[in-house]
């Protein structure tokens, strides 16, 4: 009896060493794993799919209405260099250029999801490289302003009068232009003085009504 | 009896143990695409522009020295591209396929070069391409549109302002003084016709 127990408790303590050396095996074979997916973000499938939506891109006017509205939630990030910001840049906006994306600092204000990050530039190219490296980071709730500054001066600050045979929409697209340059300071236009000139046909037609008068002490008389 | 049962209870988890090993095995893949160059350095890649490539440039190199992809739709494609150029739509970049054409460039050595509607979508298909690791690598900045049914291209520098942007500004907010001035004359005008009808109505009366 006592010679099968001991054999038997051999038994267990090989059986003990044998699963450690599976588990410090296993645990050799974990280092080397890791090396074969070792890249920051997301797989080159899900960028490639990012990469096709135009979900990324808001258009100015979509851009004037949330601001004119104050959405608490939008945060403007110029990407161009700093002189140029300093120049002009957009009201509110936060100058990052491009080569500081991935700096430390200033890096937070990117990877987050708290605000609506609306990125721009002069047109949307260094926008959407931005963008870009956000989306190989992973980074959510980013945007690109489509066109940029040149559209946005394009259509909020100089709108193009519409044609009179363009639809209504034209027309009120155009007015809300308009009213949202107004807003970012730019005033009254050539548009509403014209109607002005208009009204001073008004004082000729009341020229006309002294000649009855004296018509009326002539015949008064 | 109390160590046979240990010892059935670690052969249990042992081979518990094994199963799992096991099946972790057959279903590990090793993913197919792997991003090589990191973020940073893609964006020292990008930031100074130095992978553009401009029409002019373009036109004094050989053919046969780099590799011309396309990187518009197989539609827009077949409608009109540039010579020598090979057709591998942006959807398609991560197939079998395009990669192999990729790999051949490699081998030999030769740059490649991008080209799409614009260079903004063109510049995407660029660094995901970077990323990969492909690292001869150019954008060609142009336009590529159809005027009269005739594929075009256009040379068309990016991030170039149309406006002064200061300075159109600043003549925007200056535009409605000057115009201010205009308004308040006619208003007097308007004014000293209103009292000549008082007049008329004294005249009648004085009549009667």
């Amino acid at each position: 009896m006592s010679a099968t127990y001991t054999t038997k408790k051999i038994l267990v303590k090989r059986s003990y060493q044998f699963l450690a050396l599976i588990l410090i095996i296993l645990a050799g074979g974990l280092l080397i794993i890791p090396k074969q997916q070792k890249h920051e973000g997301i797989t080159p499938q899900l960028f490639v799919k990012n990469m096709l939506s135009t979900e990324r891109y808001i258009t100015t006017d979509i851009l004037a209405d949330r601001m004119v509205n104050q959405d608490p939630v939008l945060l403007l990030i110029d990407t161009r260099t700093t002189e140029e910001f300093e120049k002009y840049s957009l009201p509110n906006a936060i100058n990052i250029p491009l080569s500081q994306i991935l700096n430390e600092e200033l890096n937070p204000y990117l990877n987050q999801d708290i605000y609506d990050v609306i990125l721009f530039s002069t047109d949307n190219f260094t926008a959407d490289e931005a963008w870009l490296i956000g989306n190989r980071m992973g980074y959510e709730r980013l945007y690109v302003l489509e066109g940029g500054l040149n559209a946005w001066f394009k259509t909020i600050i100089e709108p193009e009068l519409p044609k009179e045979i363009m639809s209504r929409e034209a027309f009120e697209l155009y007015s809300f232009r308009k009213a949202a340059g107004k807003y970012f300071g730019v005033a009254n236009d050539t548009l509403e003085i014209e109607p002005e000139i208009k009204k001073k046909a008004p004082p000729k037609k009341v020229v006309t009504k002294p000649k009855k008068k004296k018509k009326m002490p002539e015949g008064g008389c | 009896m109390k160590e046979l049962e240990k010892t059935r209870r670690i052969s249990i988890s042992a081979v518990l143990f094994l199963l799992v090993i096991i099946i972790s095995l057959l279903t590990f893949k090793k993913p197919e695409f792997n991003f090589v160059n990191s973020s940073e350095k893609t964006l020292t890649y990008v930031a100074n522009q130095s992978h553009i490539l401009s029409l002019i440039d373009f036109k004094k190199m050989d053919a046969a020295d780099y590799l011309l992809i396309d990187v518009r739709s197989n539609f827009d494609y077949s409608k009109g591209h540039l010579e020598n150029s090979l057709n591998i739509p942006k959807s398609q970049l991560l197939d079998p396929e395009s990669t192999s054409i990729i790999q051949e460039a490699v081998s030999n050595n030769k740059p490649m070069i991008v080209y799409g509607e614009n260079p903004e979508t063109a510049n995407a298909a660029c660094m995901l391409l970077y990323q990969l690791g492909y690292e001869q690598l150019k954008l060609l900045s142009i336009l590529s549109f159809y005027d009269n049914k005739q594929f075009q291209i256009r040379s068309f520098d990016v991030e170039k302002p149309l406006f002064d942007f200061a300075q159109t500004m600043k003549e925007a907010s200056i535009q409605p003084i000057k115009k201010i001035t205009v308004k308040t004359k006619p208003k007097p005008v308007k004014k000293k016709v209103i009292t000549k009808p008082k007049k008329k109505k004294k005249m009648p009366e004085g009549g009667c």
